[in-house]
């Protein structure tokens, strides 16, 4: 028998609340893991922090400007065509493919990882986790989708349904890891695999619905079943396999309690840097005259002149306008006087690779609270929805067998190294 | 459209199987590939969204690009012996009005029962309405047995359940077949597992029917018009049964008499030999001076001439009552009409109903007798479908429709 | 009897069928493919003999190919042609650059078939629409003249010329017949290159260009297209049909898409 590896994912849980979660006895069989020989790092996500970009950089260890994803949504080149990218836009290799390639492992099992969709072929099995519309297109190989229906797998709960029944919802999520948990324990016992990675977004949904109770007893309690899950997909691997694999646990960003919403396309068209054609739609909007614009959550991009069919930018004009960009968005403030924005980083700063073309010109990281979105719809700067929680980047969470050491913060690029290291 | 494709209906509990079946016959007969059809096998999507024939449809687009079939609503397959055409039979509303207004029309049934859940309801009813159109070729299949370990016993049980229930209808289903659509056992071919089991597999099955395309039915051409053109006075109409040859002898009906096709005509084509189902074609008729709208050129003289038949009848918009001046619209046949209802059923259960046999509502599924004050030449439905079912109308709206038994 | 023999037959059955119905009857030409098409099968449907007037609406702004085209055609086949005008209007300098465009299709269109069918006292109108001609899917029943016999099921199918039309009609209660419903845009094609019908020019590319469908010139834009005989249109709409249809079933999730990302704030 060759190596193995196991790796669960916990989408959006904070290091700080996970040690508190173990600390505090809610994560018995945590704990008990890590006191074999496991510690707990903060470690860095992907810029921007959100889910589709973070398990990419973690699929691929690889940064943005290599894979080619920024985000949940982009525009097509030389244009504002809005398109939704998604497993088929990845430019980079998976930790798997290159460990296939290179003849060190085999069957791998990919459960639920964010942007997967639509399921690509892989030697073992691939179900795909959030963003997936078609079932039938988000499992692969085929013949894995009926017996995934006659367990009820579901990849993603009913998003809407918070809005009128919030018990409900939280019971969705409950069933949902349940099951989960079960096809994950099935897969397991049935079928031999040299890896497995399996990711739970139950967590995240929890996160951003409900993040002001993250000290109570619906916290305590969702935090004690992801627990359970954990533990038991552990025995689980470690009875067939025995004590020699590798074991990561890891997130792709953390959490923080949402104050209110910033909806950066109305700032920027009140500071005049944007101007919006309202007949048109989505980013089609963007008129002439428009300097530069956002897209979720913290994204700027200057509108150049040869970038964007009615950009008028020069490039000798770039450094100027951010920095007037830069001066103002550090100087927003709520009503309370307190900023919004803690740094703005550069595209040189963050990104290196061949997609680099692509990349935001700018990235805007929020204060605590302050929740950075890039739609066009809402017209007021500050505003507030339904949501409890937010993303935060630097607090992502990684768990690695006690060897292993960072001289400098770990980062989501890091995972996959670790993988790919152990089989080599 | 391919001629001589003998159709069917595929019916049943919504989850008892049909699009597993669907594919898997397309799957079998080579149509479809292998990732297709575990594609088909299963019918939801994440919005839960029950696909059925329309899914179908959708996965076999790509292999229609290749040319295979151009019609986009109908799906074919080919066994050794002939063609089928599957017809869709969305709920029993739509499949008992397309019945009625001829948008579809099927030969035989596939009844499918889940051996896992046994009878439903939906079962029923939908037995109760391949009675109602009078399918007499129906084939029971006994779905999902890879569920039940292949019992005898179960299906013993279910096909004493469905006998029981069909004996009060005029249908008698001519097979029970134990099958597992999505394993392929009894489909295409049969299989070991079901060792006890020795009646033959559906395709057997179905290619043992016995089944006379259009084509080879009797002749008979309701007249749409009479023109004149030239010196010609030409008989215009669509052949809705059989064929007619140039110099053939047949009937006007519903006089009776016998007269002579003299010549076949379609525009820029004189002398046509022979014309057939479908075709819609002009003739120059001798022997009789008055021919008109509403006759009917008969191949054999065995089309009924009635002023009076039993059907079943549709009721869909406004009301009926007792006594109402209805008229009645066979092919181009028209003759005011008058209702005796004999039996009422409830659509949504097919349940009988005993009262209120006077009166008919939107919905309303009943058994009558249809008294004309003319008289008319028609079939039954089951023979020749054209001539079997009428529309019936109320002051020039149409209200209803029915078939004739 | 292959695929175009059925569609024909089953043109010409409710040719006839409308014809016996209303005697009064007219059928509105706009001399483009789909309606020449029609006037064809009405042809074959009386034997050669169109037994009721072709009305063509002429809005003055036509292209100059379309009236020689209509005057040779409807001298070769031998039917006697109503050409309405809004005289009225026209003389006010009516056009889509002094009204709206709906106001000039209103005015030169619609009043102008009015103005005729309350001369005639015609009953029904045929009219040369497809159901495939906005993009609606073929997944629904076919229209089918045994449909409630004599109830022409209307509600479905607007298209450009149609949209002026249907208003209109449905206020005065006069019944439209659609013989042709159930043919595709590629039927038609494939039925006017077996047919060998006649064609107005326009259809076909000159330049890199061509027109997809004719109308008044001020307001109708060609497409790029290379296709210059009808094989090559024949092709062109066949990839095109395939590309429209894989469009529309990304065009399905995109939409899923953007509802589960806005349920998360997103967008």
């Amino acid at each position: 028998m060759g190596k193995k590896a196991l790796i669960i994912g916990i989408d959006g849980v904070p290091f700080g609340l996970i040690t508190q979660m173990m600390e505090q006895g809610y994560m018995k069989g945590l704990r008990g893991i890590c006191d074999e020989g496991y510690s707990v790092h903060k470690m860095r996500a992907s810029y921007p922090d959100i889910s589709s970009v973070s398990w990419t950089s973690f699929m691929t260890g690889a940064n943005p400007a290599e894979h080619g994803i920024f985000g949940f949504t982009d525009l097509k080149p030389n244009s504002y065509d809005l398109y939704f990218p998604n497993s088929r836009d990845i430019k980079a290799p998976t930790f798997w493919q290159t460990l296939h390639e290179q003849g060190k492992a085999n069957r791998a099992l990919i459960l639920n990882i964010p942007n997967t969709y639509p399921a690509f072929p892989i030697d073992g099995l691939l179900v795909s986790g959030f963003v997936a519309i078609d079932f039938t297109k988000a499992v692969y190989p085929p013949s894995y989708i009926a017996p995934l229906q006659s367990m009820n797998y579901i990849i993603d709960v009913d998003l809407m349904k918070v809005r009128d029944d919030k018990d409900g919802f939280y019971q969705d999520l409950v069933e949902s890891l349940a099951i989960r948990e079960k096809i994950s324990k099935k897969l397991i016992n049935d079928e031999e695999w040299d890896m497995a990675a399996i990711c739970v977004t139950e967590t995240d949904r929890l996160h951003h619905f409900f993040y002001d109770k993250k000290d109570t007893v619906v916290f305590q309690d969702f935090y004690k079943r992801v627990d359970d899950f954990i533990a038991n997909t552990y025995r689980a691997f470690e009875k067939k396999y025995g004590k020699d694999f590798l074991f990561l646990i890891l997130s792709d960003h953390g959490f923080t309690e949402q104050i209110t919403e910033v909806n950066l396309n109305a700032c920027l068209k009140e500071k005049g840097f944007l101007t919006t054609n309202e007949s048109r739609e989505y980013y089609d909007k963007i008129d002439t005259g428009t300097m530069a614009f956002a897209m979720d959550p913290g994204r700027i991009y200057i509108h150049h002149e040869k970038k964007f069919p009615r950009g008028h930018v020069k490039p000798s004009e770039v450094g100027q306008v951010k920095d007037r960009l830069k001066e103002m968005l550090l100087n927003l403030a709520d009503g309370k006087g307190t900023k919004v924005i803690k740094e703005i980083l550069d595209k040189e700063t963050i990104y290196k690779g061949p997609y680099y073309e692509s990349a935001p010109d700018l990235i805007c990281i929020s204060n605590d609270g302050y929740d950075l979105k890039g739609n066009l719809r809402k017209k007021e700067i500050f505003s507030t929805d339904i949501f409890k929680g937010m993303h935060t980047g630097d607090d992502a969470t990684l768990i690695v067998p006690q060897g292993i050491t960072f001289d400098r913060q770990a980062t989501i690029e890091d995972p996959a190294k670790i993988i790919i290291d152990y089989f080599s | 459209m391919e001629e001589k494709a003998l159709p069917i209906v595929i019916t049943g509990h919504i989850d008892h199987g049909k699009s597993t079946l669907i594919g898997r016959l397309l799957y079998d007969t080579g149509v479809l590939k292998e990732d297709r059809f575990q594609e088909i096998t299963d019918s939801s999507s994440i919005l839960g969204k029950e696909t059925e024939f329309a899914f179908v449809l959708d996965a076999l687009e790509e292999e229609r690009a290749k040319g295979i079939t151009i019609d986009t609503t109908q799906i074919y397959f080919q066994t050794p012996k002939r063609k089928y055409v599957i017809i869709d039979a969305p709920g029993h509303k739509e499949f008992l009005r397309n019945m009625i207004t001829g948008a579809s029309y099927a030969d035989a049934a596939v009844l499918i029962v889940d051996a896992n859940e046994g009878i439903r309801e939906q079962t029923k009813r939908h037995g109760y309405l391949l009675g109602m159109v009078g399918i007499k070729d129906v084939c029971v299949l006994i779905n999902k047995m890879d569920l039940v370990e292949y019992s005898k016993d179960i299906y013993d049980n279910i096909v004493a359940g469905m006998k029981h229930f069909f004996r009060d209808l005029s249908v008698e289903p001519r097979f029970f077949i134990p099958m597992s659509a999505l394993k392929g056992i009894n489909v295409a071919k049969r299989d070991p597992s079901i060792a006890w089991y020795t009646g033959p597999c559906l395709f057997e099955a179905l290619d043992e029917l016995e089944f006379k395309a259009f084509e080879e039915r009797p002749f008979r051409f309701p007249v749409q018009d009479v023109y004149r053109i030239g010196k010609d006075k030409i008989v215009a109409g669509r052949i809705e049964s059989g064929e007619v040859k140039a110099g053939e002898d047949v009937y006007l009906l519903p006089k009776g008499e016998k007269v002579r096709i003299k010549e076949i005509r379609k525009f820029l084509l004189n002398d046509i030999g022979k014309a057939s189902y479908g075709e819609s074609i002009g003739l120059i008729v001798e022997g009789i001076n008055g021919i008109k709208r509403g006759d009917v050129l008969s191949g054999d003289n065995d089309a009924k001439t009635v002023k009076e038949f039993d059907a079943n009848l549709f009721w869909f918009y406004g009301e009926y009552n007792k006594g109402d001046k209805i008229q009645i619209k066979c092919t181009t046949q028209e003759s005011y009409c008058s209702l005796s209802i004999t039996e009422k059923f409830d659509p949504a259960t097919m349940d009988k109903k005993t009262e209120g046999l006077d009166h008919l509502e939107i919905g309303d599924i009943a058994k009558a007798k249809v008294k004309l004050r003319k008289r008319i030449a028609i079939d039954t439905f089951s023979y020749i479908p054209e001539m079997g079912r009428f529309i019936l109308e109320k002051n020039g709206i149409p209200v209803g429709g029915g078939i004739i038994v | 009897m292959d695929h175009y023999d059925m569609l024909e037959n089953k043109s010409i059955y409710i040719i006839r069928e409308a014809y016996y119905r209303f005697k009064n009857i007219a059928m509105l030409w706009s001399v483009g493919k789909d309606s020449t098409t029609l006037l064809w099968l009405i042809r074959k449907a009386f034997f050669g003999k169109i037994p009721f007037p072709i009305i063509h609406i002429d809005t003055s702004y036509k292209f100059p190919d379309m009236y020689e085209f209509r005057d040779k055609l409807s001298r070769d086949w031998g039917f006697p042609l109503i050409v309405g005008r809004n005289e009225e209007k026209l003389a006010n300098g009516m056009g889509p650059s002094t009204g709206m465009k709906l106001e000039c299709c209103n005015e030169l269109k619609t009043n102008a078939l009015k103005q005729i069918i309350n001369k005639y006292k015609f009953k029904a109108i045929f009219l040369g629409i497809r159901r495939d001609e906005h993009g609606i899917r073929a997944k629904e029943r076919y229209f089918s003249p045994r449909d409630d016999q004599f109830k022409w099921n209307y509600e479905n199918q607007p298209a450009e010329i149609w949209d002026q039309y249907k208003a209109f009609l449905d206020e005065e209660e006069h019944y439209r017949v659609h013989p042709i419903l159930h043919f595709t845009e590629l039927d038609i094609w494939k039925y006017i290159q077996r047919e060998n019908l006649p064609i107005i020019d326009l259809y076909l590319s000159k330049e890199g260009k061509r027109y997809r469908s004719i109308g008044c010139v001020p307001c109708c834009s060609p497409i790029d297209s290379q296709a210059s005989t009808i094989d090559q249109i024949i092709e062109e709409v066949a990839t095109s049909k395939q590309s429209e249809r894989a469009g529309r079933a990304q065009d399905k999730e995109n939409i899923y898409t953007m509802q589960k990302l806005r349920a998360l704030g997103y967008m």
